[in-house]
C-alpha cells in the first residue's frame, strides 16, 4: 500500500468525480488515503484493532456519502479526516459507556514482564497513555480540534476545513483545547500520584 | 503538553497492515459495485460484538412482523371444496376454488351433496355462509320484523370509544347480574316499547335449565360492553360518519332483549348487522371465526333494531356483536354478552 498525498488538486477532483461511479477510481482514492487515516486513528487510539476498525468505518462511510460530497477548497482530505475524527469520537463515546479499554490495557500491563532496559520505553508509553486518556476527558469538539490539528498531519487551514470552521476560529479552538488538555493531564497526574 | 504540539507523545504509530488494507479495498470494491455495504473488515470478534445486538433486534422485529401479519391478515381459506360456489364481493362467481382466501363479503354456498372446509370448519350441503368481520357467518331468517318509533329510555346508550379501543376483549366470565344502575333501572322498569325492528330467534338455543334461570336478571356486558369500536380511519369524506353504535342487552323475564342503533351523519348507506355467537361457560374465547356465528338482525341507516330470544341455558354464554357496514367495509362494531346466570 502506498500513499500519495501530494496530489494535483485538479487530478484529485477528477478522481473523486470518477469515484462516484467507478470502483477502480474509488480504490485509487482509498489507496491514497488509507495510510494517513490508519496512522491518524492509531495515534489517537493507540491500538491496531481500533485503528483498523476506524479506518474501515471511515472508508465505508465515505463510500456511502460520496454522492453527497461537494468539492471545496482543500479538496478531499479535510472531508475524509472529518469522517475519521467523527468515527474516533463515536468509538471513544461507546468505549466510555462500556468502561473503556484502558482498564483492559492496565490489566494486561500487570502481566507484562518489564525489564530494566525497557523502562524508558515504558515511561514513554505511560506518558502517551496519560495524554491519550486525558484527551478522552475533553469534550468531543476539543478532541476533534486537537487530533485533526496534530495527529492527522493536516495543515492548519486543512484542519480548519475539516472542522468546518474558519482558520481564525480554529486557532482559538486549538488554544482553548490545548489549555483544557493541559489541565486534564495535570488532573490525571495528581490522581495517579495520590494513589 | 506543549503549545507547539500538545500531542507530540502520540506521534508514533504503526504502519497499516498490508493484509488488512488489501481486504478492506476488496470489501470496498464489492460495496461500490453492489451499491451497498459488504461484510465489514476488521477484527471479526469485535465486529460480531458490534453487529450482534443489531442482528438479534432485526430477527426479533421480523418475527414480530410475521406474527402481527398472521394476526391481522390471517384470512379464512377454503381448504376443501366440492360442489361449492364462492361469490366474491365484486360479484365474481367461482366454483370449487380450493386455496382461495375468503375476504370480507365473500359468500360461500355448498350445493347438494357438496362439502366445504374453511379453516377448521366444515360446511355441509345447503350451507351458505358470509365472511363478515373476519368470521364465517350463517344467515338466519328473522321471524318478525316491524317498525315503530324508538324509545330512547329503553336502551342504554353505549359510548363510542376512541380509535384503538378494544373491540372484543375477553370477559372475566363472572356470573350474576350486572351492577350498572342504569341497566338495572331499565330492567326494573320492565319497559319495552316496541322498537322499530324486532327479530326473534325462532328456536331456543337450549331448554335445559330454563326453569332455573333468574327472572329479571340483567345482561352482564363484556368489559367493553356497548363500547362501539368506530373505525374512524375508515370513514372517508362522502361516507357515513358513525358517532355511536349503541348495543344493549337486558333480560326481561325469560327473554334476552338486544337493542342496537347507529347514530351519526350520512347514514343512508349504512347497514348494521347483529351477529350472535354462543359458547360454553368459562373464560370467554375470542369471537369465533366460524361455527356458531349467525346473523340474527339487520337494519339500515339510523334505524334502531331489536332482537329477542330466550335466556340461554345454564352454562351457555351468548355474545352479540353489532357490526356497521358500508358495502363490505366494517366501520364500527360493538359487543355485549349474556351472563352466566346463577341458577
Amino acid at each position: 500500500v502506498s500513499a500519495a498525498p501530494d496530489l494535483d488538486p485538479f487530478d484529485e477532483r477528477t478522481l473523486v468525480e470518477r469515484a462516484r461511479s467507478d470502483a477502480d477510481a474509488f480504490a485509487e482514492l482509498y489507496r491514497r488515503y488509507v495510510d494517513r487515516i490508519h496512522e491518524f486513528a492509531h495515534r489517537r487510539a493507540g491500538s491496531r484493532e481500533v485503528a483498523e476498525d476506524v479506518t474501515s468505518a471511515t472508508f465505508e462511510k465515505a463510500l456511502r456519502s460520496l454522492p453527497r460530497f461537494r468539492w471545496r477548497p482543500g479538496g478531499f482530505a479535510p472531508w475524509i479526516f472529518r469522517i475519521a475524527a467523527n468515527e474516533l469520537a463515536d468509538h471513544f463515546r461507546r468505549q466510555g459507556r462500556r468502561g473503556g479499554d484502558r482498564a483492559c490495557r492496565a490489566a494486561d500491563r500487570l502481566h507484562d514482564t518489564v525489564t530494566v532496559d525497557d523502562l524508558d520505553a515504558v515511561d514513554e508509553a505511560d506518558e502517551g497513555e496519560v495524554v491519550r486518556a486525558a484527551l478522552g476527558d475533553l469534550n468531543p469538539r476539543y478532541q476533534r480540534v486537537l487530533t485533526l490539528r496534530y495527529l492527522a498531519d493536516l495543515e492548519h487551514a486543512e484542519a480548519a476545513r475539516a472542522m468546518g470552521v474558519n482558520p481564525s476560529l480554529m486557532a482559538v479552538l486549538v488554544h482553548r483545547a490545548t489549555a483544557a488538555l493541559r489541565k486534564a493531564v495535570e488532573a490525571r497526574q495528581e490522581r495517579d500520584s495520590a494513589q | 503538553v506543549t503549545g507547539d504540539d500538545p500531542l507530540s507523545s502520540l506521534r508514533s504509530s504503526r504502519p497499516v497492515d498490508a493484509g488488512f488494507a488489501d481486504r478492506l479495498e476488496s470489501s470496498l470494491r464489492i460495496q461500490h459495485a453492489a451499491g451497498r455495504p459488504a461484510a465489514p473488515v476488521g477484527s471479526p470478534w469485535r465486529r460480531l460484538l458490534l453487529v450482534g445486538p443489531a442482528i438479534v433486534l432485526v430477527v426479533l422485529a421480523s418475527a414480530l412482523l410475521v406474527l402481527r401479519d398472521d394476526a391481522q391478515s390471517s384470512a379464512l381459506e377454503l381448504h376443501e371444496a366440492h360442489n361449492v360456489v364462492v361469490t366474491l364481493p365484486d360479484g365474481t362467481v367461482l366454483v370449487d376454488p380450493v386455496g382461495l382466501e375468503l375476504l370480507e363479503g365473500t359468500v360461500v354456498t355448498v350445493g347438494p351433496g357438496g362439502r366445504a372446509v374453511i379453516d377448521d370448519f366444515e360446511l355441509g350441503p345447503g350451507s351458505m355462509v358470509t365472511v363478515l368481520d373476519g368470521a364465517l357467518v350463517t344467515a338466519e331468517p328473522a321471524t318478525t320484523t316491524s317498525s315503530a318509533p324508538s324509545d330512547e329510555t329503553a336502551t342504554d346508550r353505549s359510548e363510542t370509544p376512541k380509535r384503538g379501543a378494544p373491540v372484543d376483549p375477553p370477559s372475566d366470565g363472572r356470573s350474576g347480574p350486572a351492577s350498572d344502575p342504569d341497566r338495572d333501572r331499565v330492567s326494573d322498569r320492565g319497559t319495552d316499547p316496541a322498537p322499530p325492528v324486532t327479530t326473534e330467534r325462532p328456536d331456543r338455543e337450549a331448554t335445559d335449565g330454563d326453569a332455573d334461570r333468574a327472572p329479571g336478571a340483567t345482561v352482564a356486558p363484556d368489559p367493553g360492553d356497548g363500547r362501539g369500536d368506530v373505525a374512524d380511519g375508515d370513514v372517508d369524506v362522502g361516507r357515513p360518519r358513525i358517532d355511536d353504535l349503541e348495543l344493549t342487552a337486558r333480560v326481561e323475564g325469560d327473554v334476552v332483549v338486544v337493542g342496537w342503533r347507529a347514530t351519526g351523519v350520512g347514514l343512508a348507506e349504512l347497514r348494521v348487522v347483529l351477529l350472535r355467537s354462543h359458547g360454553p361457560d368459562g373464560p370467554d374465547p375470542d369471537w369465533p371465526r366460524s361455527g356458531t356465528v349467525t346473523i340474527v338482525g339487520e337494519t339500515t341507516g339510523s334505524e334502531p333494531g331489536e332482537f329477542r330470544e330466550d335466556v340461554p341455558a345454564s352454562g351457555v354464554v351468548v355474545r352479540y356483536r353489532a357490526v356497521a357496514l358500508v358495502g363490505d367495509d366494517v366501520v364500527a362494531r360493538s359487543v355485549v354478552r349474556t351472563p352466566v346466570l346463577d341458577r
